[in-house]
This record gives C-alpha cells, structure tokens and sequence, in this order.
C-alpha cells in the first residue's frame, strides 16, 4: 500500500514525461548565443543527448563541464555520430548566455524561454537530459545529476552507438 | 483505505493550487519572490518597528519590551 501511495504522489509528474521507446517531440529553437537554429532534424542519424538546463538550476552548473567532456571523449570515438544538443528554459535568454560564459560548452544550446520545448517533453525536474537515437526514438531518460552519472551515460551512449 | 485515497484525489483536484512545472521553477528563484527582496531595507525596517513599539523580536517573536530601546 505504501509504495502505491508513494507512485500516486509521483504520478502527476512522471507519468506524462517523456519515456524511453516514445519518439522524441519535436525539438528547435534559436542558438542561445549567435544566429541561427539548431535542433533534432538537423541531427537526425545521429544519437543525440539532448540536455535541459537552466541558469537557475545548481546541478546543471555540474554538469555541464561533465557533459562537454563526455561529448569530446564521445565525438572523438565516434566521430560524426554523436552530439549534445543542450536546451536552455531561461525566460529571459540573457541569464542563459551569462550562465554559458561561465560554462562554456562547444555543443549546440538553443533558447526555449516560453518552456514549448519542455512542455512537449514534460520534464520531471531540473535538469532531465533524454538519449535520443538515430531514428528519434527515446532511449534513456536521466533525472538530476549527481557526480558518477558521467559513467552511466557513457555506458549507454556507447551501447547505442555500439548497437548500431 | 482505497476510498480514503479516491476523496483526497478527488479533493485536490478541486483546490485552486496549480503545480508549478520543473522548467518554471525559475519564476520561484527570482528575488522579487522573497519574502524580503531587499535584506537591508528589510533590516531597517525591524530596527524601525522595535524601535519604535518596544518589541525586540519584531513579529517574530513573543514577549514585550522594555521601552529602553
């Protein structure tokens, strides 16, 4: 009885977010910093780990370097068939480009300010960052971050590039 | 138990909170969403009031002064 308590309290957030097997919803917006868009059309064919953050969110300045790493060390194994794809839910875009310089990533970050690009993927929380393969399907959903998760993400990144 | 779970679903949905989104979490973190945006001013105003009324503690604290501030 406790756990089913436990799953209805959590039911309203994790029930809609975007599981592993759905296809990706649709995912494009401004860069962040400079001209141009960028989005999951364009990097269709390869597996993308698309990245939700915020200037807001504490953990999402963690993981950030962790993922830029991670997106070298992975391009550079698999080159041309990997890239992150951060989305910045900011509402004001200025707090999302300060955040960046602070943090400086060589992937794509676009702007989402009115949240559409999260609505559609219904995060649980902040940050959430979706495995995305070749076909836009969604193959890992990962919550938080928390200093190790690099090695979880790894393993799956390499297993889907590796199934291919 | 079942029957007690249903009611308390049934109510909730009947309150007017709305669940702010993860994403929107934000709107939470901005200063002017403090209870005291400005701590300073907010610290002079407490100065001001046990100054003024002869509580130490302001509001939030019980007890009376002495009204040798």
């Amino acid at each position: 009885m406790k756990q089913l308590i436990a799953a209805l309290l959590c039911l309203p957030l994790a029930a809609f977010a975007v599981s592993p097997g759905q296809a990706a919803p649709p995912t494009a917006g401004p860069l962040l910093s400079g001209d141009g868009e960028a989005g999951l059309p364009a990097l269709r064919g390869q597996v993308v780990l698309v990245d939700f953050f915020a200037s807001w969110c504490g953990p999402c300045a963690q993981s950030l370097p962790v993922l830029e790493k991670l997106r070298n060390e992975m391009q550079a194994q698999y080159p041309g068939r990997f890239e992150v794809l951060a989305v910045n839910v900011d509402t004001d875009p200025k707090d999302g480009r300060k955040f960046l310089r602070r943090n400086p990533i060589s992937y794509p970050a676009i702007s989402d300010p009115d949240g559409a690009i999260a609505d559609g993927w219904q995060l649980p929380g902040m940050p959430t960052s979706f495995l995305v393969d070749g076909n836009g399907v969604v193959v890992l959903r990962h919550e938080g971050y928390r200093s190790g998760d690099e090695q979880k993400l790894r393993g799956e990144i390499q297993a889907v590039l590796g199934a291919k | 138990m079942g029957r007690l779970l249903l009611s308390v679903m049934a109510l909730s949905l009947l309150s007017g909170c709305v669940a702010v989104q993860p994403w929107k979490r934000g709107e939470l973190a901005r200063q002017s969403m403090a209870w005291d945006p400005d701590p300073l001013q907010a610290g002079l105003a407490d100065h001001v009031y046990f100054s003024k009324e002869a509580a130490s503690g302001r509001a939030g604290l019980g007890g009376g002064g002495c009204g040798c501030n």
